[in-house]
């Protein structure tokens, strides 16, 4: 167990020293198996290990998800769905946010990834908030707040990593992911009405749209219903796999993008190898972070932790959340998905020993990291956002984002009471 | 006039995008055939299992190169002290060392695949010959950790995004 703990604990101060985290986890991971029970094994393990993962097939998810995300950023939905978003909202106070909001939402249900979700839509929707007279506040931290759903709001690719490491299925995952996503575009809207009308500066009123140019507006968005609607439908109807499912969304996209006219061969080269420089960054990372949980099991460390959280007598949702602040203060200082990569393994076992559904916990772990992601001082979707919008202070996105994030941690406490909102869509699978 | 570093990152870059297509194409067809026409495409499970592996060890050294691997930079500019120079030099040599392990460690594996004659389930694909492959990457990423620590990092196409 000790030779376990100091292994994690080196693996995380090398991350921070800046060591890649993949081969900080490799490395501590091979030395700390080396130790806790013999060399021979630990060597065995590594090739072992990663041409498992290399080769599985469930893990074929991540690069297509990752292409599909990748072309369809390139189709102009973003501006589609932003468009329409407020030809329907925009007309109330702080109706452009309220439009972004939407349209970051939408674009996250084609688009399994954050930083892209916020990338985007600072691009598509914040030139129109500065030109409205919109708050830097308010802006950036609509966007920042709202690409956070892109991790929670199927297809995701931390809910695909979660799954794989803790051998949950991907599906039930996706299915989960859908009412706790809907609930957080509710209550982030909720926010930007409430600061709307507590600072009406901040959020001046849209211009009013007919209905006929609101229904103009819809034409734009089909593929996202159809890329949408494929994926969730088709796995919560049993029709295929998540990995058939990212495939069959990866070449419709590309289809998609085709007829739009607006991706040509050297376009698809320079999307796939974005996308395979994402997942082989995201490949090495993992196969670190399976050799950890290797090391969590048989060094005793997970068992360690296990015993050592009985004897605090916490139980049910009070160690729950006691996992969850955790989760939340790591959230300030680390990358969600280096948290996913290196503590997802030392809860899970804590986790089912106390008879939780492994589903519904990394729903709420992904709320969780969703927050990580907006607070400070390591809030990555801020940096993001800081390197797309150079002129917008630091300091004034995250003093936007305060809103957002008292919104989140009453979402996260309530998707825990109330697990049945995570479940329910998912019980009849 | 392009480098011959370059010439072969484009060359593999090509591969990669060779792979990928091929691997989404046969995910397509091979559930419309099977939801529609009742007529999978046999295999289509092995070989995607196949080009993944191929696809990720053959971007292995191009991302190492670049320097696109996930690194949690909080303290980037404290390290970026001229203080901590040999820091950044024992970084490059763990990584090296560790790929170098992870090379000899295939090595290993190939041969033992070769002996109890692995293969694929559907297709019955001999593995020797592709954990030879996972090999040689992890050793050529070796090299490129090496010379881009005295040279700079390739060139990278990555997104601005990243994830």
């Amino acid at each position: 167990m000790i030779v376990g703990f100091i292994s994690m604990a080196v693996a995380i101060l090398l991350a921070f020293l800046r060591v890649p985290l993949a081969f900080a986890l490799l490395g501590t991971s091979i030395v700390g198996l080396g130790i806790a029970t013999n060399w021979n094994i630990a060597f065995r393990l590594l090739p072992m290990t990663i041409s498992e993962a290399v080769m599985s097939y469930d893990l074929a998810v991540v690069p297509m998800f990752i292409l599909m995300g990748n072309v369809i950023s390139r189709t102009g939905i973003a501006h589609d769905l932003f468009r329409a978003a407020y030809a329907f909202v925009g007309s109330v106070r702080g109706g452009l946010a309220l439009s972004t909001m939407v349209a970051c939402s939408g674009f996250s249900a084609v688009c399994g990834s954050s930083y892209a979700t916020a990338a985007t839509m600072a691009k598509v929707a914040y030139p129109s908030m500065k030109k409205y007279g919109y708050s830097d506040e308010l802006g950036a931290g609509t966007i920042a707040a709202g690409g956070t759903l892109g991790i929670l709001i199927p297809p995701s690719i931390i809910m695909v990593i979660f799954g794989i490491l803790t051998q949950t299925n991907i599906g039930h995952l996706f299915v989960a992911g859908v009412i706790p996503g809907l609930l957080g575009l509710l209550m982030y809207m909720g926010a930007i009405r409430l600061v709307a009308a507590l600072n009406p500066d901040h959020a001046p009123k849209g211009e009013k749209v007919s209905w006929s140019e609101k229904f103009k507006s819809l034409a734009g968005v089909w593929p996202f219903l159809l890329l949408f609607g494929l994926i969730i439908g088709g796995l919560y109807g049993k029709w295929f796999t998540p990995t058939e499912a990212a495939g069959m969304g990866a070449g419709l996209s590309i289809l998609i993008a085709t007829f739009h006219g607006r991706l040509n061969l050297k376009t698809l080269r320079e999307v796939i190898i974005e996308t395979a420089y994402t997942s082989v960054s995201l490949y090495t990372v993992l196969f670190g972070a399976l050799m950890l949980s290797k090391l969590l099991t048989m060094s005793g460390l997970a068992s360690g932790i296990l015993g050592l959280v009985e004897s605090t007598g916490l139980e049910g949702t009070a160690l729950i959340f006691a996992i969850l602040l955790v989760f939340l203060v790591l959230g300030c200082v680390m990358d969600s998905m280096a948290i996913i990569l290196i503590f997802v393994p030392l809860f899970a076992p804590i986790v089912v020993a106390n008879g939780f559904d492994l589903v519904w916990f990394g729903i709420v772990v992904i709320v969780a990291t969703e927050i990580a992601l907006i607070t400070p001082p390591v809030g990555m979707n801020v940096f993001v956002l800081k390197a797309v919008l150079p002129d917008v202070p630091v300091t004034k996105i995250f003093k936007g984002l305060v809103p957002f994030i008292a919104v989140d941690l009453v979402r996260l406490a309530v998707l825990v009471l109330f697990p049945g909102i995570t479940l329910w869509l998912g019980s009849a699978l | 006039m392009d480098s011959p570093v370059i010439k072969v990152k484009r060359a593999v870059e090509t591969l990669i995008v060779v792979l990928v297509a091929v691997m989404v194409a046969l995910t397509f067809f091979d559930v419309i055939g099977r939801r529609i026409f009742g007529r999978p495409i046999y295999g289509a499970n092995d070989v995607t299992e196949h080009l993944m592996g191929l696809m990720v060890f053959a971007g292995l050294p191009i991302v190492t190169a670049a320097g696109a691997h996930l690194t949690v930079d909080i303290f980037d500019k404290l390290l970026d002290r001229p203080i901590f120079r040999y820091w950044k030099a024992a970084t490059a040599g763990l990584i090296a060392a560790i790929l170098c392990l992870t090379a000899w460690l295939f090595v290993e594996h190939a041969m033992n695949a070769g002996q109890i004659k692995e293969v694929s389930q559907a297709l019955r694909i001999p593995r020797k010959p592709i954990y030879f492959y996972m090999a040689a990457s992890c050793a050529l990423s070796a090299v490129a950790v090496i010379v881009t620590f005295f040279k700079g990092p390739l060139g990278s196409e990555k997104s601005e995004t990243g994830l």
